[in-house]
Order: structure tokens, then C-alpha cells, then sequence
């Protein structure tokens, strides 16, 4: 199937495990070419307690970490849904792909948490432009559960499909935003970064 | 191989050129692109203009990928690059914006490869100088560009002005040299084409560009944001501009741009804070860490942060800036704010730097000197200046005169010192002993000598500032009305709109008529009442002048309310039919007096509301203002078809109107419109109309209330008959078969009706005239009971001119076949034959007198030419048979007659008499006709003597009331009469004498007096009779045996038998007997 629009975005949380990897999910369905990103410095997944998660390198394919959970425990890894996670997230791409890795170029990133978005910026102002074209770092916030997630994925694709339809995104970014913060009820970060 | 390839891609041009598809082409032209620089560089020189060719393509894609292509090709051969300019040019001068931003994004590549080629190059040749003046056009255009007005394109030359600015500044002298840093120590002095002083100047001037952009109140958050990054780096990278960046930085901070929304502020504070925890960490900005801790400190930064993230005391020993080039912008940089900013005395205070005194006076002439001051200050200064220049002024003098260079802070500087010397100003207050006066014009003589000399050099600061300001000004951005305003409260806001409203009102004389006319319209149409109440206050205070102007708002109002135009937004929910109506009926109210006004108004408005025909009507009822407004209904029926019926209405209802003028105004200009075929109908229905009312019981409601002026009554009084006939009547000169339908009416009307018909139809019918066919065909037709309307008719006809033919014929017809009544002929007397008057003398003279004096004007030529000359006349009137008129009638007849002294002159009567007495018989009133025109007319005596004599010859004894008339006229014509009764014969001279004692005595005496030979002349009975000594004797002729047999009677004269003369009379004497 051809794109809906060649414009590249990138979905941006910590782990690559729920919020974008939903939302890349949701988008790739959508026909937009997404990428999806994680900034942490490690994967983290709850576990049994609150100070027991469960800690991966970035690297690590998902199928290794449900493999690994299965044998922990399968009956709170159903229930708390992250089979599921990583079931979906298996069947879309093999591994979480750390941002700060990928070293791609993208017209727009979508950051599901102001951390994430600080991250991004900071990285990308380390990196040399080298075509120099403009691309928009947007952030607003997604709590990281599963409901929040699919939600989070909903607006994320709204405001795409908004994206896509200006023909001069640069020009009219500020409006765009404008109307999406009206229609998402929640504050937007926004930036631009040179790539 | 290589020649393979080579076909295939001379064949992948060719299908380029040929294809339409856009997709397909893109593709091709990657594979074109792909093969010519990854995989065969040596075929570039070949194919390049193919490739170049590409320039001129219409699809955007592949353009943009054309500037991919040769932003590749200048990285693999950079000896290509003089080539590619002109396409790279005409490509940034592509109506694309994405192939414009396309080509700026690629320009910071390119010339960054092109300086380090040119720079490494031994030797120039002409292609390259060529090259580099057309990158250098390339540079400018794209440096103008951050005045786009697209954001996208703004970013970008921000971004490609970083890039210029970074290539052509000395770097920092530390160890920490980044790589792949070109600088200017890059760029070989020896290089002619470009001159490293040169580029560094043109460096400076691009950064001050974008310093100014970065501080441009109205700039875009992702311009900003693009901004700071680009000053964040450049600060980073190239020391030297650290205070410059830094106080650009705080400045912004200070006036974040009024235009930004809540989210983008919360963006851009968070770039700053990211920015500027970035910045301090540099050892360059230690400097600035005061002014840079309290931002970070508001932005929400701990001081603990900040300290750690101050750089360290060694990494500042390491470091050493370039002191000469350093300083100088440190300096700028440090007035670079104060001239940008509108420093806010309170937002000082906020920010919750305690201020000095020195500062707060710095702050308040900062705020308050301007030019104007300025120019005050010297102007009041300069004659108390001294001649020469005192010592200590000179010392302050010369040490600005040495640095070159005096700014306006360094003026504030000095003015605040001063002040606060003299314990003026804010800041002189916060010290104490506080001071109370605050202006800066109350300076010590010598000080203002000082101030003087600042001033100048103040002023000309100023006029720097001003020019910089105006080049400014040419490049403002087109700006989103929206984005930029920040909501006033409603007061200030509607203050000023009316304020400005006013001032643009006052403007007229100066202003382009229309345009000036467009404007005020449009304003009053689409923005608040208040608005609009000060444009009509002002168009209503001279209403005359500005009608222009009424009539373009009311059109624009009717525009809104048809739904030609959009309601203005800010008078939705209003209704908008409503104030067209609100505003057509303010300008008639306001110009009731002046009737070119109201009429230009409604005859050029474009509707005419109900409301405003209500205002019409009253001032229709005005009676010194009903003829020209009825004037103007007649003039909208006229020129307003759509609506012609409300207007004609309109009109016709004050044909009906109580007041006479009104109603005669309004009948005027209905019969005005009466000549216009498609309204004659209208009209002559309404006033049929009211004519049909006459026929009611009581007179309908329609024509009492307000808007007919008069009460309700139950009867027709004379008012209301009027009110019905008049529209009617005054339409019949228009047309005149409308008379028919009149007579029906009067037929069923009853008496007081009738009356005022009667009076009413005179005006029309005298100008309907005589030949009118309608009226004859009237007088013709005659309806049963319509007779008295004809008569007036008739009458109205005749009363100044003979009557026609026509008419006395349609008269006489009349009167001959169905309505037998005389009083029909007497308007046309004069058009009937003698013939026919003479036959209706008898039938005349028995109307009432008034009538009969009429008649006889008429008759006797007083309405022009009579059929019968008076002579005539009174011989007819003798004449009339007993039978058709008694005697009483035509003795009244015959004396009116004889009243008209002017007609019946002596001659006249003389010939009448003459006439009569040949009469046979004698006319009976003959002897009192002669009686009475003796009486009129002393002088006829002899005439009349004449007559007695010749009537002796008639023996007029024979006709008793003649002969009594006979002796009467005798006895008062005494003395001429003696001659005529000694002609009588005996007998009837005795009788004579015997009915009229008085004329035996003086006949006596006048026989005594004869002479005998005159006495031989009378017959001796004669005398005997008139001596008293006549002896009846028997008479033996037949004609003397008369005579004794008025003998008896003769000494019994009061009392004569009445048989005895009966036969006298019977015997007529024989005339000459003596």
C-alpha cells in the first residue's frame, strides 16, 4: 500500500515498548511511514512490585523479553497486559530501537512525555545538520498505561492526519497546533530542530 | 561496461523527458542521479547540463530533488560548482516554497563547500569570481528572505545566516577547536575575490540582522525557537558574540512577543532555559552569569543548578578571547537592549533586581527622552550657553570625543547622573532627603551646557536609530492580524475605535472621495453601535452635505440585510433588516424640512420601509410641507415600479384628506400620474371608489381617523361629501366618460349630496368645455332624475360663452322629446332660433323672477349674440296669448324688461311702440309699455303724442283696457295732449273727460285761449263738450248718432254705464271725422 503522505514521522517515548510503539502501530495502519523510538538509557517493564521492574539493555528483541516474562510469571504478565504489549510490538518490529541510535531523519517527532522531548532536543542539537531541512519536535504528555496509550495513539494520529493535510507544514504548523491543543485539551510543547 | 551504463542512462534522460507521470520521472531521475555521482563522478562534466536541464521542469519534486543533485555534486566535485550556480538560482527563485526552502537548506552546504573550495584553491580563474558573485547574489537574496512571508523559509535563512556568519568569524583560540569548523583563519590572506576583512564585516552586519529578528516584536514562535537555537550556537562557537546573544537573550525574555499563545510561551521559555543552562556552562559567559542567573532563577532553575553548571574557574583561565574584536561587541551588546526594549520600570521591580538610584534614573529619561525633549532641551539651552567652553566641561567633553562613539545610553547615563546630583527624578527620590521636583528641565545652568552638548550627539544617535528603524520597516512581515493582538479592555478599545472613527470623519476635504465614502460606510456598517451612533451623529449634523455618504451607508445596509454582503461579524444576532429600516427612518426624521434632502434620500435609497412610508405620511399631512412630499410620493410611484402601488396608495388617500391644501396638493399630482396609461386605471378605481360611498347609509370608516384627519360621523356632512367627490370630479377633465358614471351616482344620492355635486362639478365641467363629446352625450342621454345635474351642467357650460350648435341642439332635443321642463333652455337661449325663444317667452316668464332676469340677460345679449334683438323681445312679450301666460306674468316680464335702461333705450322703445301699435289688435298692455317709456324717458312725449294720435285713427276706444291706458297717457301727457283729445270724437272725448275729471278744466282753458280762427279749426262739439255746453242731440247720420250717445254720460262721469260703452265700443268712430 502507497503512503498517505511521505511525510517521516517518528514516535518517541522511553522504552519503545507501549505509548509509541500504540501509536506506531495506529499510524502504520493509518498509512503514514512512522518509525518508533525509545530514549531511555534501559528498557523498563513493572514487574511484581513497584521497586522490582524489570530492567533490559536496548538491543534486546521483544520476543526475548516475552519470552522471559512468560517464564517469570505468566499469570501477572497477562493480567497486567504486557504479553499482550509484546505480542503487538513483536509483530510490528523484532526490537526496541533507541533514538539516540538511529541516527534517521524525520519531518516530524512526536514525544509522548516533556523527558522524552528534552532528550530529543538535546540529541539532536549534538548532531552536525547535514541537509539542514527543518523537522518539528512536538510533545504532549501521555500517562504510560495501556488505556492512556490507546488514547494517546488516537490524538497522535488526529494530529498527523492534520499535519498531512497543510501543504506547507513549516508555514502552518503554528495554526495546525493551534486548533489540535484546542481539540486535545492538553498542553503542547513544540520545537524545531534542523536535521 | 562503462558504455553500457552509459546507454542506459543517456536512455533514462530520454524517458525523463518524455514522461509525464511525476512519480515515474522522480524515479528515473534518482537513478540519473545515483549513477552520475556515486557510480561514474567522470560522467558528470558530460551530463551535467542534461541533468541541469531539469531546472526548468514543472514538477516541484523534481526540482527539489534537482537541488539534492547538486548538493551532492558540489560535495563530490566541487570544480563543478560554477555550473550549477545559475540553475541554483533560478531555482531559489522557483514561486515554489518548498523548492525555495529546498535550495536555501542546500545553500548552507554549498557555500560552505564553495569558500573552503575557493580558499584552497591556488590560483582563481574568472569561473570561479563568476561563481562566487552569483552565490553572493544567491546569500543576499536568501538574507532578505528572513522578511518572507513564509515561516518555513524564515527558518531556513535564519538557519543558512548562522552558517554564513560561522564561516566568516575568527574562531575562538582554544584547544577545543571543533572539527570540521571552517573559519576565517581558513581563508588565505591572500585570497582577491574574497577579502577576509570583507567577509567578516559582512558577518557582523547578517548577525546584527538576525539579532534584529530575534527581537522583532510580532516573530513567529518557530522562527524564535529556530532563533535562539541559531544565537545559542553562534554564541557557543564564536565567543564574540556572547554578550551580544546574551543580551538579545535577556532582551526577549523581558518583551516575549505579545503574539505568542500560552503553549508556545511555555515552548520557548523552555528553549531558553535549556539555552541558556547550555550558555553558562561556556567560560566565555561567565561575564554574563549576573545577568543570566536571575532569567534561569524565574525560569525555574535551582541556584544550585546554576552553580554547577557555571563553568569552572580553570576552564576560564584556559580560555582567552580575542580582546579587540570581544570588547567592541561587549559594548554594543550593552546597549543593544536598551534600545530595543521598552525597559518597564515595574517589571524591574518584579524580576527583583533591587535597582539603584542611578539605575532608576537611567530607566526613567531612558523612558522619557525623545527626540522632542531633546530638541526642547537645546533650544532652551543653547542661549544661556558661554561663549567659550569652561575647562571641567571639555575634560567630560573630549573623553567622548576620544572614544568615537556616544549612544544613547550613554547620554541617559550622564542625564541620570546629573539628575540624581541635583536629587531629582525617581531615583533622586529614593534617597533621602527626598525632593519634590521631578522635571529634568529644572538642571543648574552649567549642567544643561552639558546636556546641551549630549543632545546633539543624542540627536544624531537618534536619526541612526531612525534610518536603521525605516530599513526595518520596508521588510516587516506580513503578519497574522489575530496572532499579533492582544485583546484591549472594551472601554480603552471603544474609546479609541471612536476616537479614530472621529478623526477619519474629520478627514473628508483631504481624502479621495469614494474612498473616503467606502471606508466611513464600511465602518459604520460593520462595527459596534457605538460605532456607527458617531458616524451618524456626524453625517446627521450636516445632513445636506453628507448625503453622499447617507446614501452609500444605506446601501451598504441594504447590501447586509439582502444578504448581498456578509453580516459583519460583529453584529451577528443583530437584526439587520431592522437597522436598515432603524437608518433609513433616522435621516428622514432628521431632514423634514428639507425637501431636496428627504427626497434624494427616499429616491435613492434602495428600499423604502414601511416604517419610513409611515413617516412620509406625516409629513404628507403637514400642510406647508404637503406639496412637496406628496410631490415626492408622486415621484417614487413614478421611479420606484416595485413598489408603486404603496406609493400611489399612498398618495391617492390624501386625495381624501381633511385639509384642503393637502388634498388639492394631492389631487394635483394624481392627476399628475392620471396621464400614465398604466395608473389611469388605479386611480380612476379609488376615486370610484369613493364615489360608490356616496350610496352608503353613513360615511365609511376609511375616510375618518388619523390618517384622513378628520373624526368619525355618523352623516354625511359636507366635509365627507367632499372628500368622496373630489378625487372623482377632479379626474373627469382627464377623462370624461367618468361623467356618466357621476350622473348614476347623483340619481341615488340624496338632496345635500346632490347640492354639493352640483357646486363641485363646476370647475371640472367648465374646463371639460362644450364640445366635450362625454358631456354632450350626457346632456343627450339625460338619465331619469339626473335632469338637475344636466341643468347645472348646461349652465356651468353657458355661463361665460354662447352656446355650441352641438349642445343647443342635444338641448333641444332633449326638451322636445322627453323632458319637457323650459328651465333646459335657458343656458342655450341664445343658440336657439327666434323662433323657438318666442315660443318659450310664455313658459320663461313664469319661473321666478331670478330666473326670468336670467333669461333676459341672456335674451338680451349679455352671454353674447341673442337670437332676438330686445326690440323683439318686449314686441314678443306684447304679444303672448293670453292663454299661455296671464297678464300679471308678462306686466312683471314686459317691467324687467323695461328696467334695462341700457338696452331699452329711447330709440329702441320708440320703434317697440311703433311696432306695437301696428299691431292688430292692440296689444293690451300697449298703453302701459307707452305709459312707462314716457315715464322712463320724458323726452318721447311727442313721439307718444304721435302714437295717441294715430291710435284715435284705430279707434282705440274699442279696446276697453287700451282706451283706459288711452286717457290715462292723455291725462299725464297734459298739455301736449289737448291737441290729441280734441281729435277724439265727441262721444269718446266725453267719455274721455267723464273717466278723468282732472282734464276737463285744463282742456277747457286751453280751448278758451284759442283764437277764433283756431277754434274755427275743432268741431263745435267739440267745443261744446269741453265748454259744458254740449247738447246730445239725435244724430241722423249713422256716425254722429254715436256721439249723443255718450252724451249722458258725459255729466255722470264717475260712474258711467257700463252699457253705453259697451256700445260705443262697438261702434268704432270713423278716424278724420270732425
Amino acid at each position: 500500500m502507497a503512503p498517505i503522505s511521505d511525510l517521516r514521522i517518528a514516535v518517541i517515548c522511553s522504552c519503545n515498548m507501549n505509548r509509541s510503539m500504540e501509536a506506531h502501530h495506529f499510524l502504520s495502519k493509518k498509512g503514514f511511514i512512522v518509525k518508533s523510538f525509545g530514549t531511555g538509557d534501559k528498557i523498563k517493564i513493572p514487574g511484581s512490585a513497584a521497586d522490582k521492574p524489570n530492567i533490559y539493555d536496548f538491543g534486546i528483541t521483544y520476543d526475548e523479553i516475552y519470552q522471559d516474562l512468560l517464564n517469570k510469571d505468566k499469570t501477572l504478565y497477562t493480567q497486567n497486559g504486557m504479553l499482550h504489549t509484546l505480542d503487538r510490538n513483536k509483530r510490528i518490529k523484532s526490537h526496541p530501537e533507541k533514538f539516540q541510535e538511529a541516527n534517521e531523519k524525520f519531518d516530524l517527532l512526536i514525544t509522548c512525555e516533556e523527558k522524552v522531548y528534552d532528550q530529543v532536543l538535546e540529541f539532536m542539537e549534538t548532531q552536525e545538520p547535514s541537509d539542514n531541512s527543518i523537522a518539528h519536535v512536538i510533545n504532549f504528555d501521555i500517562p504510560d498505561n495501556l488505556e492512556e496509550a490507546t488514547i494517546g495513539a488516537f490524538l497522535i494520529s488526529d494530529l498527523c492526519t492534520m499535519i498531512i493535510k497543510s501543504e506547507d507544514l513549516d508555514n502552518d504548523i503554528e495554526e495546525v497546533l493551534h486548533t489540535f491543543e484546542d481539540k486535545a485539551e492538553r498542553p503542547i510543547l513544540h520545537s524545531i530542530i534542523f536535521n | 561496461m562503462e558504455g553500457d551504463d552509459e546507454n542506459s542512462v543517456v536512455e533514462w534522460f530520454n524517458e525523463a523527458s518524455s514522461c509525464t507521470d511525476g512519480q515515474e520521472k522522480l524515479k528515473l531521475f534518482c537513478k540519473i542521479q545515483e549513477f552520475l555521482i556515486h557510480r561514474h563522478p567522470n560522467l558528470l562534466p558530460k551530463y551535467l547540463q542534461n541533468v541541469l536541464n531539469f531546472t526548468t521542469d514543472k514538477n516541484q519534486d523534481i526540482k527539489k530533488a534537482l537541488v539534492g543533485f547538486i548538493e551532492e555534486l558540489c560535495k563530490v566535485r566541487e570544480s563543478l560548482l560554477p555550473k550549477v550556480m545559475l540553475s541554483l538560482h533560478l531555482l531559489l527563485c522557483d514561486e515554489s516554497i518548498t523548492v525555495q526552502k529546498r535550495v536555501i537548506q542546500a545553500a548552507i552546504t554549498i557555500y560552505r563547500k564553495t569558500l573552503a573550495w575557493l580558499c584552497r584553491a591556488t590560483n582563481s580563474t574568472d569561473e570561479m569570481e563568476a561563481a562566487w558573485k552569483q552565490l553572493n547574489t544567491i546569500k543576499l537574496e536568501i538574507a532578505n528572505m528572513i522578511d518572507s512571508d513564509n515561516d518555513g523559509i524564515r527558518t531556513s535563512s535564519v538557519k543558512f545566516l548562522e552558517c554564513v556568519i560561522l564561516l566568516q568569524t575568527y574562531p575562538d583560540e582554544v584547544d577545543n577547536k571543533r572539527e570540521n569548523d571552517f573559519s576565517l583563519d581558513d581563508v588565505p590572506l591572500t585570497l582577491k575575490i574574497a577579502r577576509r576583512r570583507k567577509l567578516e564585516e559582512e558577518a557582523s552586519n547578517l548577525f546584527e540582522v538576525l539579532v534584529k529578528f530575534h527581537g522583532s516584536p510580532h516573530i513567529s514562535s518557530a522562527n524564535l525557537l529556530a532563533c535562539i537555537g541559531v544565537l545559542r550556537n553562534l554564541a557557543k562557537v564564536r565567543a564574540e558574540f556572547m554578550g551580544r546573544v546574551v543580551g538579545a537573550i535577556e532582551s526577549l525574555y523581558n518583551n516575549l512577543p505579545p503574539t505568542l499563545s500560552t503553549t508556545q510561551v511555555n515552548a520557548v521559555k523552555k528553549k531558553l532555559k535549556s539555552e541558556l543552562l547550555g550558555l553558562i556552562k561556556h567560560p566565555a559567559a561567565f561575564d554574563y552569569v549576573g545577568k543570566i542567573t536571575p532569567i534561569l532563577l524565574e525560569l525555574g532553575c535551582s541556584q544550585s543548578d546554576i552553580t554547577k553548571a557555571t563553568s569552572k574557574p580553570e576552564d576560564r583561565k584556559k580560555y582567552t578571547k580575542r580582546t579587540l574584536s570581544a570588547e567592541s561587541s561587549v559594548q554594543s551588546a550593552a546597549k543593544k537592549p536598551k534600545l530595543d526594549t521598552n525597559y518597564d520600570y515595574e517589571d524591574a521591580n518584579e524580576i527583583g533586581v533591587a535597582l539603584t538610584p542611578i539605575e532608576t534614573n537611567e530607566q526613567f529619561v531612558n523612558e522619557n527622552l525623545s527626540v522632542d525633549k531633546a530638541v526642547y532641551l537645546m533650544m532652551t539651552s543653547i542661549p544661556k550657553l558661554p561663549s567659550t567652553m569652561p575647562q571641567d566641561f571639555a575634560k567630560v567633553y573630549n573623553k567622548y570625543v576620544h572614544s568615537g562613539r556616544i549612544g544613547k545610553a550613554h547620554c541617559v547615563h550622564l542625564l541620570a547622573k546629573q539628575l540624581l546630583d541635583n536629587r531629582l527624578g525617581p531615583g533622586g527620590k529614593m534617597e533621602p532627603p527626598p525632593q519634590k521636583e521631578k522635571e529634568p528641565e529644572v538642571i543648574s545652568k552649567k549642567r544643561e551646557r552639558e546636556v546641551d552638548e549630549e543632545d546633539k550627539q543624542l540627536e544624531k544617535e537618534k536619526e541612526k536609530v531612525a534610518k536603521k528603524e525605516k530599513v526595518k520597516v520596508v521588510k516587516i512581515k506580513t503578519l497574522k492580524l489575530s496572532e499579533i493582538t492582544k485583546p484591549m479592555d472594551k472601554e480603552t478599545k471603544e474609546n479609541l475605535l471612536i476616537a479614530s472613527v472621529k478623526r477619519m470623519l474629520l478627514s473628508e476635504k483631504f481624502a479621495l472621495k469614494s474612498v473616503y465614502q467606502k471606508v466611513v460606510t464600511t465602518f459604520a456598517a460593520s462595527f459596534s453601535p457605538v460605532v456607527r451612533d458617531t458616524v451618524l451623529s456626524h453625517l446627521l449634523a450636516d445632513l445636506r452635505s453628507n448625503v453622499d455618504l447617507a446614501l452609500s451607508l444605506l446601501f451598504e445596509e441594504y447590501s447586509i440585510m439582502q444578504g448581498f454582503a456578509r453580516v459583519p461579524p460583529l453584529r451577528k444576532g443583530s437584526r439587520p433588516d431592522q437597522s436598515y429600516n432603524k437608518l433609513l427612518c433616522i435621516f428622514i426624521s432628521s431632514s423634514t424640512h428639507d425637501a431636496l434632502i428627504i427626497s434624494r434620500l427616499l429616491l435613492e435609497a434602495p428600499l423604502i420601509t414601511e416604517e419610513a412610508m409611515l413617516q412620509i405620511k406625516e409629513i404628507c399631512r403637514d400642510e406647508n410641507k404637503s406639496g412637496w412630499a406628496l410631490g415626492l410620493l408622486r415621484d417614487l410611484t413614478l421611479r420606484k415600479p416595485p413598489k408603486q402601488l404603496t406609493f400611489l396608495n399612498a398618495l391617492l388617500s390624501y386625495t381624501t384628506y381633511d385639509s384642503p391644501v393637502v388634498r388639492e396638493n394631492a389631487i394635483g399630482h394624481v392627476l399628475d400620474l392620471h396621464k400614465r396609461p398604466e395608473l389611469s386605471m388605479i386611480i380612476e378605481e379609488f376615486a370610484r371608489m369613493n364615489l360608490e360611498f356616496l350610496k352608503l347609509q353613513r360615511p365609511p370608516d376609511s375616510l375618518s381617523g388619523h390618517d384622513q384627519g378628520r373624526l368619525k360621523a355618523e352623516s354625511w356632512g359636507d366635509d365627507y361629501i367632499k372628500a368622496c367627490l373630489v378625487p372623482y370630479v377632479s379626474l373627469l377633465p382627464a377623462n370624461e366618460s367618468l361623467v356618466h358614471d357621476l350622473a348614476k351616482i347623483y340619481i341615488a344620492t340624496n338632496a345635500d349630496i346632490k347640492r354639493v355635486i352640483l357646486r363641485l362639478i363646476e370647475g371640472p365641467v367648465k374646463s371639460m368645455g362644450m364640445e366635450s363629446p362625454e358631456l354632450l352625450k350626457l346632456v343627450e342621454e339625460c338619465p331619469k332624475g339626473s335632469e338637475t345635474l344636466v341643468t347645472r351642467v348646461i349652465h356651468i357650460l353657458t355661463d361665460k360663452a354662447p352656446p355650441s350648435s352641438q349642445l343647443v341642439q342635444r338641448v333641444r332635443e332633449l326638451y322636445n322629446t322627453r323632458v319637457s321642463d323650459v328651465r333646459f333652455l335657458i343656458p342655450v337661449l341664445n343658440g336657439l332660433s327666434r323662433k323657438e325663444v318666442i315660443s318659450a317667452l310664455p313658459k320663461l316668464i313664469k319661473l321666478n323672477p331670478i330666473v326670468v332676469k336670467e333669461v333676459f340677460n341672456r335674451l338680451l345679449g349679455q352671454h353674447g349674440e341673442s337670437p332676438i334683438t330686445p326690440t323683439e323681445l318686449l314686441v314678443s312679450l306684447h304679444l303672448i296669448d293670453a292663454s299661455k301666460a296671464d297678464l300679471k306674468t308678462v306686466i312683471k316680464a314686459t317691467s324687467m324688461c323695461l328696467q334695462e335702461k341700457q338696452v331699452f333705450t329711447q330709440e329702441v322703445l320708440a320703434v317697440v311702440l311703433q311696432q306695437l301699435m301696428e299691431q292688430t289688435p292692440l296689444p293690451t298692455l300697449l298703453m302701459r309699455t307707452v305709459i312707462q317709456a314716457l315715464g322712463s324717458y320724458p323726452r318721447l312725449s311727442g313721439f307718444v303724442m304721435n302714437i295717441l294720435q294715430r291710435l284715435i285713427l284705430k279707434q282705440v276706444w274699442k279696446n276697453k283696457v287700451v282706451w283706459e291706458g288711452f286717457v290715462k297717457c292723455c291725462q299725464r301727457t297734459i298739455p301736449q295732449s289737448f291737441t290729441v283729445l280734441m281729435q277724439l270724437p265727441p262721444l269718446q272725448l266725453t267719455d274721455a273727460i267723464k273717466m278723468s275729471a282732472d282734464l276737463k278744466d285744463p282742456l277747457k282753458e286751453h280751448l278758451l285761449q284759442f283764437t277764433e280762427a283756431q277754434r274755427a279749426h275743432i268741431p263745435a262739439a267739440v267745443q261744446e263738450i269741453v265748454l259744458g255746453t254740449y247738447k246730445p242731440q239725435p244724430v241722423p247720420a249713422p256716425l254722429p248718432a254715436e256721439m249723443p250717445a255718450s252724451q249722458p254720460d258725459f255729466a255722470v262721469i264717475t260712474s258711467p254705464p257700463p252699457v253705453s260703452v259697451a256700445v260705443l265700443g262697438s261702434e268704432p268712430l270713423p278716424p278724420g271725422m270732425e
